[in-house]
């Protein structure tokens, strides 16, 4: 039973990163339309730009996180301003090939500025283990689900309970008709750039510790992330926090009980299975999708 | 009128056709080290498996990004098949092309149900787990430290150790392939496959089997793919399942893309561009795929129809004037 907590505990603390990457992945499906394949690269330069505000500037670990979630999300309205909204309204072909190409120059660029080999960032509470009930527990893990529930929590609430949430949802049902109420989706799309953005530097920074930082790390996130949209359905936020905690305790108790070499194979093997019986996952959008 | 100018244009294509195969044949009498010829074969051979991309996703408008995961399956096949048998290299070849069409029309009966967006994620995944069992299955394929030693072609006694006996072959195979896909293009399949990609409910409408056309497009490419698998690794000897990651499927996309979807030489000049490109800028590697990947986004923005397209509006412009 101790193990099997175990494993769920880091299982969920897992899901929550492959929460966090899949709703920045899916908020842009949804206000804007534009599969962003080059969210890997902005995991990655969390991370990175986490790292080098740590070890360069000396900064305390709590300033470099929010400087960190700072400039990614200057970063993701500076993305919106000049790759995405040519792509706004094209086919799907057209945004993941173009977001691709903006992922292999990221990627060439970050390995030209921070080098190829793996760099470590600290936690906020150094190494060592608490024991609750039996089970070893890393305060780390325990900063990063505490931030998913209160980061989600009040995403919900933001989102189903404020103006501006609602803004954003109709934009995300239907631009014409929002654009007709007199919303501006311009501007809440920008918004959902910039919130993605904010969250991929946040899951970049936060997994680091539990890795090493490197210039392949948000990749290997980002199909994980892919995996979370698909089994909680496209385009749907409930979704993608509900698959992303699916595959990281799927994943966990593989590895475990099945296979750690097979590890990775386990989400892509979902995403067949979820493809083939429930295409439109598990939590589907209301609204449904025109073909 | 009208029917002058296409015997015309099509005298011209046919001309430069002829051009660019005298141009090829001649090649080996230019490029003197076993280096160069070595990029001319790998281009030959991504020329191939080009096309074969180019018959599913320029013709029928179907995105998969497991394509690499089939290449690697003909590699596999034939190096398997030729070295533990001891099989001639036609045998790995016929072997790798029917297995990996097999798996192309077995990839292609769940494809059936789903489209867009989930279609490509569906084959990413099946590219990926195709590459994390051939790492795994270690008694097989070395797993992860590949294979090595994998023989050079040999035919009816005929050896193709050397580089420009090879090259030959390759461009015998390559310009089989141009010849099947352009064939192909211009046949009742051909247009069934277009008119699928053009408006799926139409071309059910006026009688199109969109499922058999669908499942015959992804055979077609699978097959192609695997004898390009097949050459590669008797060209390259040495094969491991890194190199056929997802990396080189965004390079195969961008030759489709970039030298233009759903022509004949779209494909053919795509490849060749982005196999001989990145050997000539080797002095700035690094720089070279920064300049890539926005080469990438420039091209599907601001070139849809990539170069091949691009040829055609600037002929068309110089008819006009003249």
């Amino acid at each position: 039973m101790d193990t099997f907590l175990q494993v769920a505990l880091s299982g969920v603390t897992m899901g929550c990163i492959y929460a966090f990457v899949a709703l920045g992945f899916t908020l842009t499906i949804a206000a804007a339309g534009v599969v962003n394949f080059a969210y890997s690269e902005w995991v990655t330069y969390g991370g990175f730009i986490g790292v080098t505000l740590v070890s360069v500037f000396g900064l305390p670990l709590w300033l470099a996180l929010l400087l960190t979630v700072l400039i990614c999300t200057a970063m993701g309205y500076l993305f919106q301003w000049i790759v995405f909204t040519p792509l706004e309204g094209k086919h799907f072909l057209t945004t993941v090939t173009a977001t691709i190409g903006i992922a292999v120059t990221m990627q060439a660029l970050a390995t030209l500025i921070w080098g190829p080999y793996a760099l470590t960032l600290p936690t906020f509470f150094g190494t060592g283990v608490i024991d609750i009930g039996g089970i070893s527990v890393f305060p780390h893990n325990m900063l990063i689900i505490a931030a998913a529930v209160i980061l989600i929590g009040g995403l919900q609430i933001w989102l189903t309970g404020t103006d501006m949430g609602l803004r954003l949802q109709a934009t995300a049902q239907d631009p014409t008709a929002a654009r007709l109420m007199g919303i501006r989706i311009r501007h809440m799309r920008t918004f959902a750039y910039c919130l993605s953005a904010a969250l991929a530097g946040l899951a970049g920074f936060l997994v680091a510790p539990l890795f090493v930082v490197t210039t392949t790390m948000g990749f290997g996130l980002m199909l994980k992330g892919l995996a979370a949209t698909i089994v909680g359905g496209w385009g749907s936020l409930k979704g993608a926090v509900f698959g992303g905690l699916i595959i990281g305790i799927v994943e966990a108790l593989g590895a475990s009980y099945v296979s750690s070499e097979y590890k990775d194979g386990i989400s892509f093997v979902i995403i067949i299975a979820v493809l083939l019986w429930r295409p439109r996952g598990l939590f589907p959008e209301r609204i449904a999708e025109k073909l | 009128m009208v029917d002058t100018v296409r015997a015309r244009s099509r005298l011209y294509k046919a001309l430069a056709l002829v051009v660019l195969l005298v141009i090829a044949i001649l090649l080996p009498l230019v490029l003197k080290s076993n280096y160069q010829l070595g990029i001319a074969h790998q281009a030959l051979i991504f020329i191939i498996l080009a096309l074969g991309y180019d018959v599913l996703l320029g013709f029928t408008g179907l995105l998969s990004f497991g394509h690499i995961g089939l290449f690697a399956i003909g590699a596999y096949t034939s190096a398997i098949l030729v070295m533990s048998t001891g099989a001639p290299f036609l045998v790995g070849l016929l072997g790798a092309a029917v297995l990996t069409g097999f798996i192309g029309f077995l990839i292609a009966i769940p494809a059936l149900r789903i489209k867009g967006h989930y279609l490509t994620l569906l084959t990413l995944a099946l590219g990926e787990v195709i590459r994390l069992v051939i790492r795994s299955a270690d008694s097989l394929t070395h797993g992860s430290s590949g294979l090595s030693g994998i023989p050079r072609p040999d035919i009816f006694g005929y050896s193709f150790r050397q580089a420009t006996p090879l090259y030959y072959l390759l461009l015998f195979f390559a310009v089989l392939a141009i010849l099947f896909v352009w064939r192909l293009k211009i046949s009742r399949f051909g247009r069934a496959f277009m008119s699928i990609r053009d408006a799926e409910i139409g071309a059910e409408v006026c009688g199109v089997n969109t499922s058999a056309m669908k499942m015959m497009s992804f055979a077609i490419s699978a097959v192609l793919a695997g004898i390009a698998g097949s050459l590669y690794a008797h060209t390259m000897r040495f094969i491991s399942p890194e190199f056929f990651g997802l990396g080189l499927t965004t390079t195969l996309l961008a030759m489709v893309l970039i030298g233009g979807r759903g022509t004949v030489v779209g494909p053919v000049v795509g490849a060749a561009l982005l196999i001989v490109l990145p050997e000539a800028l080797r002095f700035v590697k690094d720089y070279y795929l920064i300049v890539f990947g926005i080469a990438i986004w420039l091209c599907v923005i601001g070139m849809p129809d990539g170069l091949a397209g691009l040829g055609r509006r600037l002929l068309k412009r110089a008819r006009l004037i003249a």
